[in-house]
Order: C-alpha cells, then sequence, then structure tokens
C-alpha cells in the first residue's frame, strides 16, 4: 500500500508546487519553456520600429504562439495530477468521499483551458497581455490552491491506513487485557487509558484534517493538523508498548 | 418287521409348527440385529465421549478458571508482541518522515521560485544569463506575457 502511495504523494507534490521548476522539468520536452523563446518577444520588439505595423504584428505572432504553449503546458500539468489522483486506492470510505468530491474539478479546469486556448486566435496585442494575467490570475486563486488541497488530501488518504491500525491495535490489546482477566490490575488499567486518550488525539485531529481539506480551507493548517495527527498515533504507540510490556509481566507472574 | 414299518415312519416326522415359524423369524431378522448393534455400540461410544468432554471442561473451570482457556491465548498473545507492536510503530515513524519531507520540498519549490521582477542592477547579469538556460514555470511564463 505504502509502495503505492509514495510515488503518487511525490507526483502530487510536484504538481502542487506548480510553477516550481521542479514540476517543468517532470514536463516531457515539448513543454519546456525555456526563457530563449521568451526572448523573441523583445527580439520581435526591437527588430523594428516601435510603431510599425510589421512590430505590432510580428510581437503579437509571437506573443500568441507562446500563450499556446504556455496553455499547454498547463493542461499537460493537469493532466499528470489527475492521472496521480486517480492512483489514490483508499479503504477508507470518508477517503473514497473526499475523492468522488474533488474529481469534477479535473473536468471543470480541463474545460477552462480548452476554452482559453480557443480564444488565443482573436486576441489583439492589449488583449493577449490581459489573457496572460487573467490566467496567471486565476491559477492564483484557483489551481494552485486546489492542487495543494488535492496533495494533502493525498497525504490524509494514506494515514487512515494507519490510523485504522492503530485502533485495531489498540482494541486487540484491550481484548487479551479482558480474556487474562488483568483488568483488575491498577497498572494496566492506567496503561490503557493513556493510549486510549492518546489514540483519541490522533482521531480529533485526523476529522480536523479531514473537515479542513473538505471545505478547501487552509491547506498548511490541513498539513499541520496532518502531521500532529501522526505525532500522536506514534505516542499512541508508545503507550501501548509499554501496556504490553506490563501485560507479559503480569502474565509471567 | 416291526422294526423295518418302524423306519419307515420316520418319513413322515415333521417339525412343530410353532418351532418352524419362531425358527424362520430368527434367521430372517438376522441382518437388523446386527445393525441394531452398531447403532447401540456408537450410541454408547458417543455418550462416553460426551461424558469425557463435560467432564474435562468441568475440570477445566474449576482448576483454572474460564478466562484461562489455552486456546484462546495465542491470538492475545500475538496481540501483546513487542515486536509486532514495535514494527506497526516504526512504520508510523516512516510516515511521519515522509510527510514532513514532503512539507518541506513543497515550501522550499514555493520560496525559491526564480522572480520574474526585471533586474536593473549590474549584479543581476550573472544571474540572468545562469537563468536563461533555465526552463520558466507556467506561472512566470504567464507573469512576462502579462507584462
Amino acid at each position: 500500500m505504502k509502495k503505492i502511495f509514495i510515488p503518487i504523494i511525490a507526483g502530487l507534490l510536484i504538481s502542487a508546487a506548480s510553477g516550481g521548476n521542479v514540476a517543468v522539468a517532470q514536463q516531457d520536452a515539448a513543454c519546456e519553456l525555456s526563457r530563449e523563446k521568451f526572448a523573441e518577444i523583445s527580439g520581435a520588439q526591437n527588430d523594428l520600429a516601435p510603431d510599425s505595423t510589421g512590430r505590432i504584428r510580428e510581437e503579437l505572432r509571437v506573443r500568441k504562439s507562446l500563450l499556446r504553449e504556455v496553455v499547454d503546458c498547463a493542461t499537460k500539468e493537469l493532466s499528470s495530477l489527475k492521472s496521480d489522483f486517480e492512483k489514490i486506492k483508499s479503504g477508507s470510505q470518508e477517503a473514497r468521499a473526499l475523492q468522488a468530491q474533488f474529481s469534477p474539478w479535473f473536468s471543470e479546469t480541463l474545460n477552462y483551458y480548452a476554452l482559453q486556448k480557443s480564444a488565443i486566435n482573436d486576441l489583439g496585442l492589449q488583449g493577449s497581455k490581459d489573457f496572460a494575467r487573467n490566467v496567471h490570475a486565476w491559477r492564483g486563486g484557483n489551481f494552485r490552491p486546489t492542487s495543494k488541497t488535492i496533495l494533502q488530501f493525498a497525504v490524509w488518504a494514506q494515514n487512515q491506513e494507519f490510523v485504522q491500525i492503530a485502533q485495531n491495535r489498540l482494541n486487540q490489546v484491550k481484548r487479551a487485557i479482558d480474556v487474562f482477566g488483568l483488568g483488575i490490575n491498577e497498572e494496566i488499567r492506567e496503561g490503557s487509558r493513556a493510549a486510549e486518550i492518546e489514540l483519541q488525539k490522533a482521531l480529533a485531529l485526523n476529522r480536523q484534517a479531514k473537515e479542513i481539506i473538505r471545505t478547501y480551507g487552509d491547506s498548511d493548517e490541513a498539513g499541520k493538523a496532518t502531521k500532529y495527527s501522526l505525532e500522536f498515533l506514534a505516542s499512541t504507540y508508545q503507550k501501548i508498548l509499554e501496556l504490553a510490556e506490563k501485560i507479559n509481566k503480569a502474565i509471567v507472574r | 418287521m416291526d422294526l423295518f414299518k418302524t423306519l419307515q415312519q420316520f418319513k413322515n416326522i415333521e417339525p412343530d409348527k410353532g418351532f418352524t415359524r419362531r425358527s424362520r423369524n430368527l434367521i430372517l431378522n438376522r441382518g437388523n440385529t446386527f445393525s441394531a448393534n452398531i447403532s447401540r455400540v456408537l450410541f454408547g461410544s458417543l455418550e462416553t465421549g460426551a461424558a469425557v468432554a463435560l467432564v474435562g471442561l468441568l475440570m477445566l473451570i474449576i482448576l483454572g478458571g474460564a478466562s484461562h482457556i489455552k486456546i484462546l491465548e495465542p491470538l492475545q498473545i500475538t496481540a501483546i508482541d513487542p515486536s509486532s507492536i514495535r514494527a506497526e510503530a516504526e512504520a508510523i515513524d516512516i510516515q511521519i518522515q515522509l510527510t514532513g519531507l514532503n512539507y518541506e520540498e513543497s515550501a522550499v519549490s514555493e520560496s525559491t521560485l526564480p522572480s520574474a521582477e526585471p533586474r536593473s542592477s549590474a549584479a543581476a547579469a550573472p544571474v540572468a544569463e545562469e537563468n536563461e538556460k533555465e526552463a520558466l514555470s507556467i506561472d512566470e511564463a504567464l507573469k512576462i506575457l502579462a507584462e
């Protein structure tokens, strides 16, 4: 399970850190937005007199061509994110519900890019600049935060397996206490209570993270809640381990 | 002569009718009696077995108490086996590290984005030369196209 998840998270991370050079490096050769290509804009500006029609036409041609390339790259970036997202297979019903919630965003975003690309042909020089500004703003307000939330979701979904295993383990230990008739041992009873408290803290933070993700809240907050939830899960195991040692000693006695 | 006549009369000797009927019934019912005996033996064995099992169970309850029935122990001992608990705990630790690394990488990717703002100072020249070889991100490209 973990082996499947790690590359998915890595993939999502690369996409979620979108805008970063890492993301660009992961795109195929056709999607490489080299600085040289963008230098063609200033080249077109310098070739002819500033007010000449030829210069405007050439600059517009270069800008439109670059805009098409950028929108194609954005579409590929989204497709890659979608592919990683679809690989998330969680046994948790809550995770599946969240996955279903995020799923339509991919097709909506793909439609948005398709629509934008179809509008490039009709742009004028100023229109092409406004177009780039609008797409940039849209990505800042929609794509980047949503892809970050989806990254948080991937991490959260992976953790559900660990949460479930920890819950099962504590239940098994509690059953063992009953079977061996150790419920009367004060030390063991106290140890069991301490492990339960840690687990409840982990579960509360896990629910909090899920709620932030579900409501597209602050992804940093979701990340913190997820991380602390795991830390409480680790301390639950510490308590379970101490408890198991006490039980083993009591059985031997 | 008398002896000869007597011997000839032996041919007419017949068994008693009641004896014949009883004998026939005994011979014909021989198979049924055999299966009835098998059932009786089997039932007897089951009775004995059940009695022995009940006595054993009673002894377990009397001597050790119901909670110490040995058949339940292996499952419970696995649950409190420190090595398996430790293995699960280590998996959580690895997950914490992975999650931490993910956030760090994400933060670094965002904080090290090259600025798309134009550089005017002379010191920026070598950096600009280096950046010319690098690829632009989608958002950087859009920023340049918006200018």
